[in-house]
């Protein structure tokens, strides 16, 4: 099997009742990662959205790349450097983390040199430095992450959990 | 951590009452504001006019590490029938606290989740566990572990899940919650573990 380490919103969860469910989208593809024998765990970050380390097949790892809103970091152990991406590729990650809601001034203070310098560990330990409560506003049915910076789980422990 | 093994705190044995199914338990701040269930011919059913019902035991908290358990004696056929169980819960901003939830449709699809201020964040992935007639679900949290427990009838418990969270360490209240008005359950168990507490993995308890 395969390891992936990705970027993946979470998503609400329908329901006929009046519940509010919130999910990370890997979820959708839970019973093919099963299927292989596999695993994932993830860590809430900014944005609404995860740090997910998954085990699966080559194949399983490419659908769930493929999931709406999924960014796959194609890297597979956290202490393995960037520097086999390409210039795209680091682009897109970049944006991808500003997007979530840190500043570009953060990035460049974190990374001035070039993405491909630094570590998988460097990048997600960055991405994984914040998070905030999410809040359910009832006027808009809307689920939005602006509240109070909540405890983020160790990037470590997602590691360890998918062995 | 091992199964579930605290003995039954309610077995809803009495003259039909409620809502709730006693003084001992009250409805769970959801959003939504639901009916606690009450109690009809020695089971746990809905206690309002609609689908949902959910109830906590209000006489004290317990915990932090700790477990709940209910048998599930019918549940309907339907889609998204749920059955939920509470621990470590309490009211802030609508329900806090931790969730393993098993919805019987064709999936038959178990979730842990962290609520917060009435907003689920399931945690790590889903599992898949039929639940039958008579069955047994229990939830037990010990330190940052919490555990789905399965016990067919007249077997022995069976883990289908595990996952790991730190969002809440303090005690809380135990409780359940369940939708479709037909759905009927019983012997509710559940209290504090204490600390240094051993138990087999082998399906051993109640």
């Amino acid at each position: 099997m395969a390891i992936g380490w990705f970027i993946a919103p979470y998503a609400r969860r329908p329901s006929s009742r009046p519940f509010i469910r919130r999910y990370v989208v890997i979820d959708d593809l839970a019973a093919t990662i099963a299927a292989d024998g596999g695993a994932w765990a993830e860590t809430e970050v900014l944005g609404q959205a995860a740090i997910v380390k998954v085990r699966a097949s080559a194949a399983t790892l490419a659908l769930v790349a493929a999931l709406p809103g999924v960014s796959r970091i194609p890297v597979a152990q956290l202490d393995d450097p960037l520097s086999t991406l390409t210039a795209p590729q680091k682009t897109a990650i970049r944006n991808r983390v500003q997007a979530l809601g840190y500043s570009l001034a953060e990035r460049q203070a974190r990374f001035p040199n070039d993405l491909g310098t630094y570590t998988l560990r460097d990048l997600l330990t960055f991405v994984a430095s914040r998070r905030r409560r999410v809040r359910y506003d009832q006027a808009t049915d809307a689920l939005i992450d602006d509240g109070v910076l909540e405890p983020v789980r160790p990037l470590d422990d997602v590691d360890a959990a998918v062995a | 951590m091992g199964a579930p093994r605290l003995p039954v705190i309610d077995d809803f044995n009495r003259a039909n009452t409620g809502p709730p199914p006693s003084a001992n338990w009250a409805a769970m701040p959801f959003l939504a504001a639901f009916s606690a269930h009450k109690v009809v011919t020695n089971q746990a059913v809905a206690g309002g006019a609609g689908n949902n019902a959910a109830s906590w035991w209000s006489a004290q908290d317990f915990g932090p590490d700790c477990e709940a358990v209910i048998d599930a004696i019918t549940l309907t056929p339907t889609p998204d029938d749920y059955v939920s169980l509470y621990a470590r819960a309490f009211s802030s901003g609508g329900l806090n606290g931790y969730e393993l939830a098993h919805n019987k449709d064709g999936s038959d699809t178990w979730v842990i989740s962290s609520y917060t201020a009435d907003v689920a964040t399931q945690i790590g992935a889903s599992a898949t566990q039929s639940v039958a007639n008579g069955a047994s679900i229990g939830l037990v949290v010990v330190g940052s572990t919490i555990e789905g427990w399965y016990k067919a009838p007249a077997g022995s418990w069976s883990l289908v899940m595990t996952r790991t969270d730190t969002t809440y360490g303090g005690a809380g209240k135990v409780g359940w919650y369940h939708y479709r008005a037909a759905s009927t359950f019983d012997n509710f168990a559940g209290g504090t573990l204490k600390a240094g507490h051993r138990r087999s993995r082998m399906g051993m308890g109640r």
